[in-house]
């Protein structure tokens, strides 16, 4: 394989159209990018966070008398792909935000465009407050290259306890559900009273792989869903695979789900906005959301009480455990203007202090295992009982955002689409997800190698 | 021979001031086009003979990306998804372009005011337009639902989750973004017709459908060849009413060739793969466009 350099014109170029799209797409603009040691870019993810961050900026200055901190955000499409070029380039900001699962983190990484940070990892003692799991996800090669700073869980389910209370059925004790058939049942119970059954944003880019997350825990053993999680690098063993019984029934149970109605009508054409809209209006009795779900629905005032539980597990007798997205992740790119005055606004964000005053409240969880529930008072009567349920019925990594997006969500949500309309049986839809994992493998298709 | 030698030279002064001054206005615009036309062009191409994913340098693969290309099924449902897309959007445009233009052109009572409003969801953002008709088609609480089931056929029906009637209602949005931009072309070209020709054609009982058939459809043929170009190209690019109303879904049912590029490129970081297919859109935009231009030469010709 021959290379050949993208001349220095040509990357100028490139760069620039991307970075005039990104900025023009979250309308920020490069701030000065002056090297002097003073001034700090951040990147942020457009949402809650963004308010709150602005505190840390005015803290990190008041500790550190000279210094400016500005914060550009980036949206949740930008971030997944377009960014990479923003965060290569010479107008970099200082930190930037990504997501661990995406090409945008493979791509940086594979090009030495990020800075190892493993000294902030030592100075705020991170390997010791993160989960073994989560630290083993940031380390490679031994090595730190991000910092991860708030977990999401995904997937509970929020219902309507007045719909459930005049279908007749009882908030789901501990917030399980026993079976398929439990739940199926209620389903069409909630439908004799009046109401459409669970509602998940199907057009979205993410929604429909949740369901699948959510049920896949325990639709195949815990050691083949280990595997599930790490058999697309290269060299890892190859016993487990897609066409495997448990994961052809666990999109068996998506499908069968579409046909028996237990979706919202139109589950495909309705984005996640359009379902928690249908959800608030009070059409809807369940909704597939996330822990940051819960601050939008409490916003839009439903006239319903709600709860919330977990969708049942495809084993009996299994537990269903929380899925946790570990992937919000901030880096210094290699060509930041002041990587040292980046690491030190990390090493000063990465404390348990703003883990509670500004992650939890902004609706996420904090991600140190040193923080216990009973400390964060400012998460949300629902998120608190969630963020307790996860200490007690486990968690593990959700499959769509752990395996690279061109195997997970990115090429998952389109052939999970297929299998809910009807265009592809479990098993062929199982066997596009072998061949996707075999492409990965092989190098036909990029994200393996991280 | 010193003088005759001197002769050609002293007459070339000025031939050669003729031959300068044009190449000199004409250079800046050759080299804008050659910047910000060719050069991406070229560039695209290099990088399609490639693997890129967005930084460093390109590793070239000769045609590998190509033939990559024949074997990828997501490739052939997307280039005939393409395919549907324009020539329902095309088709549709400007047959309802035309009818509302020559029907402005002929007077009706409101032309005035029909024509401002036909021409309003030109003004209207794609991104907006895309999340009002993705509203509008939602079961039982969209507008058109909603019209539907007052009429007595139902208000249930899930346009956007079946991949069948997901493409029609893409192609009805975009005809209802581009009908307005088309019919304001082809009414420019109607209003050069002379008013004596329909005169005496009224006089001779020539009906309106045979005045718009006979006289105004024939003088018009070089406009509707290119509001038929223009749309071609808008309708093969028509990323962005897409990606706000489905993301190329349900499935892959509406991804169009640009949906593809964008999810090849930016999503899977495989921006090699993604050049070479938006070089094959490249090509089959400039065949459909050469073709249309050709069909309506003919056509001026035969009229």
């Amino acid at each position: 394989m021959r290379v050949f350099d993208t001349s220095g014109a040509a990357r100028s170029a490139a760069v620039l159209l991307a970075v005039a799209s990104v900025l023009s797409a979250c309308g920020t603009g490069p701030g000065s990018s002056s090297g002097d040691g003073t001034s700090l870019r951040v990147q942020i993810p457009a949402g809650p966070l963004a308010d709150r961050m602005q505190q840390v900026g005015k803290d990190f200055e008041k500790a550190n008398p000279g210094t400016e901190v500005t914060f550009e955000s980036v949206d949740s499409n930008s971030s997944r792909g377009p960014n990479v070029a923003l965060l290569s380039s010479t107008a970099t900001p200082d930190i930037g935000y990504l997501q661990r699962s995406t090409g945008v983190w493979s791509a940086l990484l594979k090009n030495k465009q990020l800075t190892r940070i493993d000294d902030v990892w030592k100075a705020a003692r991170l390997a010791d407050k993160y989960s073994k799991s989560q630290t083993a996800y940031y380390t490679t090669n031994g090595h730190h290259y991000g910092v991860l700073y708030e977990e999401l869980l995904i997937a509970p389910v929020y219902y309507n306890k007045e719909a459930f209370a005049k279908a007749g059925i009882p908030d789901p004790a501990d917030h399980q559900i026993s079976s398929v058939a439990e739940f199926e049942s209620m389903v069409a119970r909630l439908k004799a009273a009046g109401y459409q059954g669970l509602g998940v944003g199907g057009s979205s880019p993410y929604d429909l792989g949740h369901t699948l997350d959510a049920l896949l825990p325990t639709g195949v053993s815990e050691s083949d869903y280990q595997a599930l999680l790490t058999n697309f690098k290269p060299g890892s063993p190859t016993n487990v695979k897609y066409t495997d019984p448990g994961f052809v029934n666990t999109l068996k149970t998506i499908q069968d789900w579409q046909k028996k109605g237990v979706f919202q009508q139109g589950m495909l054409g309705m984005d996640t906005t359009q379902a928690q809209a249908l959800f608030t209006s009070g059409k809807l009795a369940m909704l597939q959301g996330g822990n940051y779900s819960y601050a939008d629905l409490k916003a839009a005032k439903p006239s319903f009480g709600m709860g919330w539980f977990l969708l049942p597990p495809l084993t009996q007798g299994r537990t269903t455990p929380f899925d946790a997205f570990n992937g919000d992740t901030l880096v210094i790119p290699a060509k930041a203007s002041n990587p040292q005055l980046a690491k030190k606004f990390l090493e000063f964000f990465m404390t348990d202090k703003y883990q509670v005053s500004v992650v939890a409240a902004s609706g996420s969880l904090p991600v140190f295992t040193s923080i216990q529930p009973s400390r964060l008072s400012n998460l949300g009567d629902l998120v608190q009982q969630q963020f307790e349920l996860s200490r007690s019925v486990g968690l593990v990594n959700i499959w769509d955002s752990t395996v690279p997006s061109t195997l997970g969500q990115g090429f998952a949500v389109p052939v999970l689409q297929k299998l809910v309309a009807g265009k592809l049986t479990p098993a062929q839809a199982a066997q596009q997800f072998q061949t996707g994992l075999e492409n990965l493998r092989s190098g036909k298709v990029s994200g393996a190698t991280d | 021979m010193a003088a005759r030698g001197r002769a050609p030279v002293a007459a070339q002064g000025p031939r050669r001031k003729a031959h300068t001054f044009p190449a000199f206005i004409v250079v800046p615009a050759l080299a804008l086009m050659a910047l910000l036309i060719a050069y991406p062009v070229v560039e695209s191409v290099r990088i399609s003979l490639g693997s890129w994913d967005g930084i460093g340098p390109v590793a070239y693969r000769g045609v590998a990306n190509y033939r990559r290309l024949i074997g990828d099924s997501l490739v052939r449902q997307s280039i005939v998804t393409s395919l549907v897309f324009f020539v329902g959007t095309v088709l549709f445009t400007v047959v309802i372009a035309t009818l509302l233009a020559n029907a402005i052109n002929r007077k009706v009572p409101g032309a005035r005011f029909f024509k401002a409003v036909w021409f309003l969801p030109v003004i209207v953002p794609v991104s907006v337009a895309g999340v009002f008709w993705s509203n509008s088609f939602q079961p039982s609480t969209g507008v058109v639902n909603t019209v539907l089931g007052s009429l007595g056929l139902g208000d249930g029906h899930a346009w956007l989750a079946s991949p069948t009637t997901a493409l029609i209602v893409t192609v009805f949005v975009a005809v209802w973004t581009q009908t307005g931009y088309a019919m304001l072309i082809l009414l420019g070209a109607m209003d050069t017709i002379s008013p004596e020709v329909h005169e005496a054609a009224t006089l001779d009982g020539v009906s309106e459908a045979g005045r718009l058939l006979r006289i105004t459809l024939p003088n018009i043929v070089p406009m509707l060849g290119t509001v038929t170009t223009l749309m071609s190209v808008f309708s093969f690019n028509a990323f962005g009413i897409i990606y706000a109303m489905t993301r190329g879904g349900p499935g892959n049912a509406t991804s169009i060739l640009p949906v593809l590029v964008y999810k090849q490129s930016f999503i899977d970081q495989d921006y090699g793969y993604g050049s070479a297919t938006a070089v094959v859109t490249t090509l089959i935009v400039s065949v459909i466009g050469v073709l249309v231009l050709h069909l309506f030469r003919q056509q001026r010709l035969e009229a």
